[in-house]
């Protein structure tokens, strides 16, 4: 394959005078206090990844604790109710605080070098994200110390964390808590799968996209997918918490097992989300570490993708016990075993890489082998607990807790650890300690085995899992001494790591140290402005390909080697052939999104501890931030004509349509959008169906007439004409005419969704009563939120147009705002539709 | 720049197989939720119980779409085109279509061996 620089190069030698100075003014970070400021994904990840570090570090010392709790039977050092906060605290901690924001750090660290773009389309929303995080995770950690941490297991099954059941704030820690940490994934995967498809290296095809590129795709996708289900899991409980909806009450007609299905989409999808950016950093790490490129690219890309979908038919076996019909159950088994098939494929693929190259014995190559040979251990005991009868007997024991460790451990926590060691050279100019790393390495493989495979026979023999003691003379003193033996060395492994970081890890602007010999565009040279110019790919291994690449790319001889606007920018290309289309204007510092995610965690925090005049002054903030936040750093118009990028490529700063990426972030955000108002659609069919025809509703429902809802159907209708009207009124400039046709369509909308409520309050529908009018409610709930943002959105555009900073070319907020209403209107009417004929118009 | 190069359609397109998957998946799952919760399961349809047929006859519609699927993608350029996108999307196509029949094919078969309600 020809190397990259085949050709003429696009910018020739000499650069012009004050070009690269200009781009490093333009890249400056803020010093000092203003850290927080900072956007540059670089350092957003960098800061992202340690933070999850930590968070690790903490949920592991509580792990420590149970751990040393359960080494002599019948211990009273730790209390049930402490015990209970501990493993919750743990579980929760390290499934959503250090996992999932471990893998986003290392994406929107890595990718911006990987695909040699300057950065991804949105670093303000990743920075949000991440402060959002930092912040509302670390008051949610400090809950265990006033005993106020949630205690019904990471997956809250109720009624246990009914109110009934767990009176105290403790489950609403966890739903508000885990709630907007969730919003925060979803932030991070916009902004990983646009900067994927948007912003990669001219002629960086999807056949040529580095294999972590397609694992963190498929990894933000899953989460596009699953994590609304889960939200809106949360919604419901807390809902029902808060305000007495019974979905989860069976004597009012809820079912517990409602919250189960709605937690299991999310939560066995969550394992593979974990785990494939894990797979992913492997199939990049390997081929350095062995000298040979990734045997079998395309099937590993296949094996990715396969199982991000087959993930989804998985959930039930998590619920094997609940008494779901046999037939269904094997659904789901069958479905878990197919999912071994592409997590097979890569596998052998990474055995064969090794097999076809020369190993080296540096720490991450120990790393994956000990991945390997856990991960492997930890997939075939899947495999077991696949089969039906035998998770009937292993359910609920310590044999579970041996296997999920095994898989999560060894499918995600070794591959970071190697990961860590294998790019910390990027930010830190030199590599962490080889010594230390093989200690850490042999301490952590010889611990992990020696605490988690001694549960596989304690489990076997009957030891739950979740009870803080056990009686002695069962025979489970032994196992459960020697996996406490094995946590402290596991501990130890975890110490000298963090030792190993404290001794030689420092950020620093590195001048091309490449100190493996790897092949992939990160190891480029790089400022805070990522590479200096940017070059077209035309292999999988640039830089093995082509050994003159990383001199031109730092003199500036490939694309857009300066600043075309004086301004932060990042190539936009497309989708499929990475072909150069605009050069995208993004923020630089400000303080929006810090204010912004503060207001956000307060938001959530205070509404756990029921401060709601508290929790409306921070939302307030948080929406005057991110309104500021877009007023002065987004759609900024064609402030220049098109510019020179080198080779001939004149290409604008500014687009709007369907190539624009900020299109393509509402295009996602509907998306998840929908999946949640499909998750409502689900609720209203499962109720229905577990409470029978008879039931749901039940006897004696007051029901509106259909008048009021067909009347208030037709307004909503007539309030997305309205938007579709202000379109053609835009392209011919009347202004006046489009803030009358946004302001009619806003109150049009608002009554539409009026009356209807309106409508069911009057019939006498209460959402107190049965699960029915929870349901219904809950519908309302959500469309009532849609129109809030609707509300803020009309009168913020509004403001725009009458400020002058909307017109037929600078148009990209109005597009967005049109988007945004079309499928608020079109779910108004589903949701319509679903309260007013389901189940009645189907089974009258 | 043309549509064509802004679009996403050809990799959405690759997953075809696993779409079909996912709507067989819901498909029988939703089925037999619904004939058991409705006690609908002692039902016949041509003289047979209605929920082995209705699977069944959802397994084989769905294998025969993913055959057409996989058909589609052979006949998709072998010869490599400009940046070879197209030819891997293709291969793409044919590795999901195939993976998507294996797990189509055993979700299906179960019903051949395990009585839908207990």
């Amino acid at each position: 394959m020809s190397g990259p620089s085949a050709g003429p190069l696009p910018n020739p030698l000499p650069r012009p005078d004050g070009e690269l100075a200009a781009l490093e003014r333009a890249w400056e970070g803020p010093r000092g206090w203003r850290f927080p400021t900072e956007v540059n994904n670089a350092w957003i990840g960098v800061l992202y990844l340690g933070t999850a570090l930590l968070f690790f570090v903490l949920a592991g010392l509580l792990a420590l604790l149970m751990r040393v709790q359960l080494s002599v039977a019948g211990n009273d050092l730790i209390g049930h109710d402490l015990y209970n906060q501990l493993f919750t605290t743990h579980g929760t901690v390290m499934m959503f605080l250090f996992a999932v924001p471990a893998m986003e750090a290392m994406g929107v660290y890595l990718l911006p070098a990987m695909l040699a773009a300057r950065d991804l389309p949105f670093p303000r929303l990743s920075a949000f994200a991440y402060w959002a995080y930092a912040i509302g995770g670390l008051v949610f950690f400090s809950s265990i110390f006033y005993g106020a941490a949630p205690d019904g297991g990471w997956f809250m099954n109720p009624p246990l964390t009914s109110k009934q059941y767990s009176p105290g704030v403790n489950a609403d820690f966890w739903l508000l808590g885990i709630g907007f940490i969730e919003i925060s994934a979803i932030a991070g995967a916009i902004e990983i799968i646009i900067g994927i498809l948007r912003n990669r290296a001219p002629g960086m095809t999807l056949a040529r996209m580095p294999i972590f590129a397609w694992a963190m795709l498929v990894f933000a996708g899953m989460i596009v997918f699953a994590f609304p289900a889960v939200i809106w899991g949360t919604i419901l409980l807390e809902l029902e918490r808060a305000f007495d909806w019974p979905f989860f009450r069976a004597e009012r007609g809820g079912d517990p097992l409602l919250w189960q299905h709605l937690f299991w989409f999310f939560g066995h999808p969550e394992v593979y989300i974990i785990f494939l950016p894990a797979a992913g950093m492997v199939s990049m790490i390997l081929p350095t570490m062995v000298r040979a490129r990734l045997l079998g690219y395309g099937l590993v890309a296949m094996a990715l993708v396969g199982t991000g979908f087959l993930s989804f038919g998985l959930w039930v076996h998590h619920m094997y016990a609940t008494g779901i019909p046999p037939l269904s159950l094997s659904f789901f088994s069958a479905a878990s075993f197919a999912v071994a098939v592409p997590t097979g494929i890569q596998v052998f693929a990474w055995i064969g890489t090794i097999a076809l190259g020369r190993p080296r014995a540096e720490v991450p190559m120990l790393f994956i082998l000990g991945f390997l040979f856990i991960f492997v251990l930890g997939g075939l005991t899947g495999v077991m607990v696949a089969v039906v009868p035998f998770d009937w007997q292993a359910h609920d024991t310590h044999f579970i807790v041996a296997h999920l460790h095994y898989v999560l451990i060894g499918g995600m926590v070794f591959p970071l650890i190697a990961a860590l060691y294998y790019w910390a050279p990027l930010p830190a100019g030199r590599p962490l300690s080889k010594r230390l790393g093989t200690t850490a390495f042999w301490l952590l493989f010889l611990g992990i085995n020696l605490t988690f495979f001694p549960m596989h026979i304690s489990g076997l023999m009957g030891m739950p899992r979740r009870i803080y003691t056990y009686p002695a003379g069962m025979g489970l003193d032994l196992w459960n001494q020697l996996s406490t033996a094995g946590a402290v060395i596991a501990a130890a492994g975890i110490a000298v790591i963090v030792w190993d970081l404290i001794r030689n890890f420092r950020v620093t602007n590195h001048a091309g140290v490449n100190p493996d010999g790897a092949g992939t565009l990160e190891w480029l040279p790089q400022g805070s402005y990522a590479a200096r110019s940017i070059p077209r790919v035309s292999s999988l291994e640039p830089l093995w390909d082509d050994p003159a690449l990383p001199e031109q790319v730092r003199q500036g001889q490939h694309f857009l080697p300066g600043t075309a606007t004086g301004r932060r920018e990042t190539l936009v290309t497309s989708p499929l052939e990475a072909e150069p289309q605009y050069v995208a204007i993004i923020p630089g510092p400000g303080w929006a999104h810090v204010i912004a995610a503060i207001g956000t965690a307060g938001f959530f925090l205070s509404l756990t501890v029921e401060l709601v005049w508290l929790a409306a002054a921070f939302g307030a903030v948080a929406v005057a931030a991110m309104l500021h936040w877009l007023w002065t750093g987004t759609d900024l118009g064609p402030i220049r004509d098109q510019v020179d990028i080198g080779g001939g490529l004149r290409l604008p700063v500014y687009v709007t349509g369907r190539e624009a990426v900020g299109q393509w972030a509402m295009a996602v955000l509907l998306i998840v959008d929908g999946v949640i108002f499909a998750c409502l659609a689900f609720t209203h069919g499962y109720l229905w169906l577990v409470g029978g025809d008879a039931a749901w509703p039940p006897a004696g429902t007051a029901l509106p007439d259909p008048a009021a809802p067909a009347l208030a159907a037709v307004l909503v209708a007539a309030s997305g004409g309205a938007m579709r009207l202000a379109e053609p009124l835009l392209r011919r400039g009347h202004s006046g005419l489009m803030i009358l046709a946004v302001l009619a369509a806003l109150v049009l909308l608002l009554l539409g969704l009026g009356a209807d409520l309106l409508a069911l309050w009057r019939a006498g529908l209460r959402p107190t009563a049965h699960s029915f009018g929870a349901a219904i409610y809950a519908n309302q709930f959500w469309q009532g939120l849609h129109a809030a943002a609707a509300t803020v959105m009309t009168l913020y555009l509004v403001a725009r147009i009458g400020a002058g900073l909307i017109d037929p070319v600078r148009r990209l907020t109005f597009d967005n705002v049109r988007l945004f209403w079309s499928y608020t209107a079109v779910q108004a009417l589903a949701g319509m539709a679903l309260t007013h004929l389901f189940p009645r118009g189907l089974w009258a | 720049m043309s549509g064509r190069a802004a679009g996403l359609a050809p990799l959405i397109g690759a997953t075809a197989g696993l779409i079909v998957w996912a709507l067989h998946f819901g498909a029988i799952y939703l089925a037999n939720a619904i004939a058991c919760g409705r006690g609908l399961a002692g039902h016949r349809l041509f003289g047979q119980p209605i929920i082995p047929v209705l699977i069944l006859a959802a397994t084989a519609l769905a294998l025969l779409l993913l055959l057409g699927i996989g058909m589609r993608a052979r006949r998709r350029p072998r010869v490599r085109d400009g940046a070879g996108v197209r030819h891997f999307l293709a291969r793409l196509t044919l590795a999901t279509t195939l993976l998507a029949a294996l797990a189509v094919t055993w979700e299906g078969a179960a019903v051949l061996l395990v009585g839908p309600c207990g």
